[in-house]
C-alpha cells in the first residue's frame, strides 16, 4: 500500500534517482500497466508466474506490469528499433505474493535499460550506475553482489543434460545447500526417473520403452483425442525418458559442479582461481565468458567502487529466467535494494528477429525507503523559499537551469533566500557556491 | 414467527434430491409451497427462510450474507474461497465426487503429475504455445497446478462437454468432476496418478461475520448441527435386542460386555422377560444394546455364541450425544 507519506518519499527518491540517471544519458520513457501476459510469461521464472495479476478481456489474457524489462525489450522488438537505447523508467508494479500478509500487492520500482549494446562498457555503466544511485542517497553500507548466469549455463552444458534436466537441476540449488547431494538425486529419481544402478540394466534394454510405444500404437489407432500433440510428440518423449533413465552419471556430475559453484563467494581476487579451475583447459568461450566478466569488473572500479564492496557469488539466483549473462544486486543491511544483469535473448523471443544485446536493473523503492529509514536519513529535494518570493524563483530556476531539483514552498525550507545570499545548512552562499555545493 | 434467517440450498443439479432427502431425514424437512418458487421454510427452524438457489450461487449467496447458512458441493467452496465462509461440515455422506486432472488416453507416457509438467514445458519449448486446459474450475486448477510446478498453462473457459474438449482441439486436456469415470473413458481420457485436486461432498457453510454477530442465527445452527450430528452418528449404528439366557442380568452383562463390538455406547441394557407359560426353567434376558455398522455381523456372530436368539437390527434414527460435537468446533472456528 502506498500512503501518502510514502507516495512523498518514493517521489522524492525518484527525483534524485532520475536526475542521476539522466546524467548517463537515460531518457525516462512511460511504460502502460496493462499488457498480454505473455509478454511477462515468456521467460517468468517459477516464483513470477505465481505472483502475476492475470485476467481475461475479450479472450485476451492480460496482466498487470510485474516489472518494466520485459515490457521495454517488448516495445524496442515491436518498434524495429536498431540503435542503442538508454531508458529509464519509474512508476508501479503489481505482485501477488501469498507468503506477504501485509498484502502489499503495488509496488514501486525505478529502473534503468541499455539495449542494444553488447560491450563491456555497458555492462559496467548499468552496474555502476546503479551503486552510484544508492551513494547518491547516501546509503552507504551496501554490498554489490555479482553472478553469472550465462557462465554458469555454460558449464553446465558441458554434461550433455537436455535443457528441463537443466533447469531441475538449477531449482535444486538451496536443496543441495542445505540437504546434500543425496538428497537431490533422491528426489531427482522420482522427477527425473533417473535410474539407479539396480534399474539400469532393466531400463537399458528398452523393455519399458518399447511396452509404451507399443501401448501408443494401440491406443492412437482408432482415437482422435491426442490433445494437441502428435504421435511423434509422444513416441519422442518416451524415447526421451527412456534416454535420461541413463543419465545418473552425468546428473551425478552435474550436482558436482553445482555444488562447488555454489559454494564460492569472496572478492574477485579471492575466488578467481577457484572460478578459472571450474573451466577446462580447452574450454575457450568459458574463458572468454569470465574474462568478460573480469573485465567488466574492472570496469566498475573505474567508477571509484571500491572492489572490498564487490562480492564474488557466480550462482546468484534471479527471479527471471531471461538472464543471460552477469547479473548483479545491491544490498544494504541484508535487503536487496537494487538488482539487474544482462538479458540478451529476450528482445528475440518477443518477436524480433533477431537476439538483441540487452542489460538493465530496477531499484525496489521501498527497499530504499527502508534502507533510509534505518539511517535516519531523508532524501528530499532541497526546498527553497524567500520573504520575497519573486527573489526565490530566481534562484530556483538558476539552481535548476545548473541541473539541480528544487522545490519552491512558502515555509520550512532547506535554503532560504535573501537577496543575493541563500542560507543553507547555517552556511551563506552566493548562487555559485551554492551551486558548487549542491552538485557536490 | 418471523423469518429472520436464510438458509440456502440447491434449486435443481446433482445434489437436489439428495440434500432434500437427507433434510428429511434429519429431522429438518423443508417445505416448498409452489414448485416455481424459489423459497421455502424449514418448519423445525421457524425462524429460518429457505433460499432455493443454484449450487454455486449458495456458496455466493453465503459468502456475501444474503444467505447465512446454505448446503452446497465442497468441490464449490473450495473454488470459491472467501474469508467470511465457515465450513461447518465438510461432508454430509451424499453427493461424492473428485476434481481431477484428465488427460488423453493416447498420452502413455504421461501417467503422474510430474509427466504432465514436464509436457508443459514440453508445449512451451517445441510448440511456442502453452498447453490448454479446459475447466470451470479456474482458481482450483490453477492453485493446484501451481503447487505441483507447473506454471505455463492457458485455462480455456469451458461450461458444458468439457471431457469433449480435447477432440474438438480447443484443449489438451480438462479438469472436471468426476465420480466413477465413465464419461472420461468414453472421451478416451484418463486420470493420472497424483492429479485428484479435491474429493468433494455436500457440505453445510455459514457466513462468519452474521453467525459471529448474531446469537439467535447461531441458537437455530445449534439446533440444525443437534439434528443432522444426531442423523450423522444414527447412520454409523443399529440397535440390536437379542434374547439370552443366563443365570442373573450382571452375568448376561458381562459375558455381551467381553467383546468391544457388542460393549455399545456405555454398555449393554439387560432386562428380563417374564415368560407367561414359564416353559423354561432358566431366565430369559432381552439385551439391547447399540452396535457400529461395521460391526454388526461380529456382534450377530458373538451374541449367537452365547446362545442368543431372535436377533433383531434396527437402523437408529437419531444419536443425540452429550452435546453436538459440531457445534462445539463450529464455535472454537468463530473463537466464541
Amino acid at each position: 500500500m502506498i500512503t501518502e507519506n510514502s507516495s512523498q518519499k518514493i517521489r522524492d527518491i525518484e527525483t534524485l534517482l532520475q536526475r542521476h540517471m539522466n546524467l548517463f544519458g537515460y531518457t525516462l520513457i512511460d511504460m502502460p500497466i496493462i499488457a498480454d501476459a505473455d509478454i511477462f510469461l515468456t521467460r517468468a521464472g517459477n516464483s513470477i508466474v505465481e505472483q502475476l495479476f492475470t485476467f481475461e478481456r475479450f479472450g485476451r489474457m492480460l496482466a498487470l506490469r510485474p516489472e518494466f524489462t520485459a515490457l521495454l525489450a517488448n516495445q524496442y522488438a515491436q518498434n524495429n528499433l536498431t540503435e542503442a537505447v538508454r531508458w529509464q523508467l519509474s512508476g508501479s508494479i503489481f505482485i501477488d505474493d501469498p507468503s506477504d500478509y501485509s498484502f502489499q500487492y503495488q509496488q514501486h520500482n525505478i529502473g534503468a535499460e541499455f539495449i542494444g549494446e553488447k560491450s563491456a562498457l555497458a555492462d559496467a555503466e548499468i552496474m555502476a550506475m546503479a551503486v552510484t544511485g544508492i551513494e547518491g542517497l547516501k546509503i552507504d553500507n551496501w554490498q554489490l553482489i555479482v553472478g553469472h548466469v550465462g557462465l554458469q549455463l555454460h558449464l553446465l552444458n558441458q554434461f550433455g543434460l537436455d535443457r528441463r534436466t537443466q533447469q531441475l537441476l538449477l531449482t535444486q540449488r538451496e536443496r543441495l545447500k542445505q540437504d546434500g547431494k543425496q538428497a537431490v538425486m533422491d528426489y531427482l529419481s522420482q522427477i527425473l526417473m533417473v535410474s539407479d544402478e539396480n534399474t539400469r540394466a532393466n531400463r537399458s534394454n528398452g523393455e519399458e520403452t518399447q511396452q509404451m510405444l507399443d501401448m501408443l500404437l494401440d491406443s492412437t489407432r482408432y482415437t482422435s483425442t491426442m490433445g494437441g500433440r502428435t504421435r511423434h510428440d509422444i513416441a519422442g518423449r518416451i524415447m526421451q525418458k527412456h534416454d535420461r533413465g541413463l543419465e545418473r552419471d552425468k546428473i551425478s556430475q552435474a550436482l558436482d559442479f553445482l555444488q562447488d559453484w555454489g559454494n564460492i563467494r569472496g572478492s574477485l581476487d579471492d575466488v578467481l582461481d577457484d572460478i578459472s579451475s571450474l573451466i577446462s583447459i580447452g574450454d575457450t568461450q568459458g574463458k572468454m565468458i569470465l574474462d568478460n566478466w573480469i573485465e567488466v569488473l574492472k570496469m566498475v572500479s573505474s567508477y571509484g567502487i571500491a572492489p572490498s564492496q564487490i562480492i564474488v557469488q557466480p550462482d546468484l539466483t534471479k527471479n527471471w529466467d531471461y538472464y543471460t549473462g552477469f547479473v548483479f544486486g545491491i544490498r544494504s543491511n541484508d535487503v536487496y535494494v537494487a538488482s539487474g544483469g544482462r538479458y540478451d535473448g529476450l528482445t528475440r523471443l518477443l518477436g524480433s528477429d533477431e537476439e538483441i544485446p540487452a542489460v538493465g536493473f530496477a531499484y525496489y523503492t521501498q527497499a530504499l525507503i527502508n534502507a533510509l529509514t534505518a539511517m535516519n536519513v531523508q532524501p528530499q529535494v532541497p526546498r527553497i523559499s524567500s520573504h520575497n518570493i519573486e527573489d526565490a524563483i530566481v534562484w530556483a530556476q538558476n539552481l535548476r537551469s545548473a541541473g539541480i531539483a528544487v522545490e519552491l514552498v512558502s515555509k520550512n525550507a532547506d535554503i532560504v533566500i535573501n537577496g543575493d545570499d541563500a542560507q543553507y545548512e547555517n552556511k551563506v552562499y552566493r548562487l555559485e557556491q551554492l551551486i558548487q555545493e549542491l552538485q557536490q | 414467527m418471523k423469518q429472520k434467517f436464510t438458509f440456502a440450498m440447491p434449486s435443481k443439479g446433482a445434489i437436489y434430491q439428495p440434500t432434500h432427502d437427507f433434510l428429511k431425514e434429519s429431522g429438518l424437512k423443508v417445505r416448498k409451497p409452489n414448485e416455481r418458487q424459489y423459497v421455502g421454510t424449514m418448519p423445525t427452524i421457524p425462524n429460518m427462510g429457505v433460499l432455493f438457489q443454484r449450487v454455486v450461487d449458495v456458496v455466493y449467496k453465503v459468502a456475501d450474507g444474503t444467505a447465512q447458512i446454505g448446503i452446497t458441493g465442497y468441490d464449490l467452496v473450495h473454488e470459491h474461497p472467501h474469508e467470511d465462509i465457515v465450513i461447518i461440515y465438510d461432508k454430509l455422506g451424499y453427493g461424492w465426487c473428485k476434481l481431477v486432472v484428465a488427460v488423453p488416453e493416447a498420452w502413455v507416457d504421461v501417467t503422474n503429475i510430474i509427466d504432465l509438467a514436464e509436457v508443459c514445458l514440453d508445449f512451451r519449448e517445441n510448440k511456442g504455445r502453452n498447453i490448454r486446459i479446459a475447466t470451470k474450475y479456474d482458481y482450483s486448477t490453477r492453485e493446484f497446478l501451481h503447487r505441483h510446478g507447473i506454471h505455463h498453462f492457458t485455462l480455456v473457459k469451458a461450461e458444458g462437454a468439457i471431457e469433449a474438449a480435447p477432440t474438438l482441439g480447443y484443449a489438451d486436456l480438462i479438469v472436471d468432476l468426476t465420480a466413477t469415470g465413465t464419461t472420461l473413458r468414453e472421451n478416451h481420457l484418463k486420470e493420472i496418478d497424483g492429479g485428484t485436486i479435491v474429493e468433494a461432498e455436500a457440505c453445510v457453510i455459514g457466513n462468519r461475520k452474521a453467525l459471529e454477530a448474531n446469537p439467535e442465527l447461531l441458537n437455530a445452527v445449534r439446533i440444525m448441527t443437534e439434528y443432522i450430528d444426531a442423523t450423522l452418528n444414527g447412520q454409523e449404528y443399529f440397535q440390536v435386542t437379542v434374547d439370552i439366557q443366563g443365570e442373573t442380568a450382571e452375568d448376561v452383562a458381562s459375558k455381551i460386555a467381553s467383546k468391544d463390538v457388542t460393549k455399545g455406547l456405555l454398555g449393554p441394557t439387560v432386562a428380563p422377560i417374564y415368560s407367561p407359560n414359564g416353559a423354561e426353567n432358566t431366565l430369559w434376558y432381552t439385551v439391547t444394546l447399540i452396535v457400529g455398522q461395521k460391526n454388526l455381523l461380529k456382534a450377530v456372530e458373538h451374541v449367537r455364541d452365547m446362545g442368543g436368539r431372535h436377533v433383531i437390527a434396527t437402523p437408529v434414527r437419531y444419536i443425540f450425544l452429550e452435546e453436538a460435537p459440531t457445534f462445539a468446533k463450529l464455535l472454537k472456528k468463530l473463537n466464541i
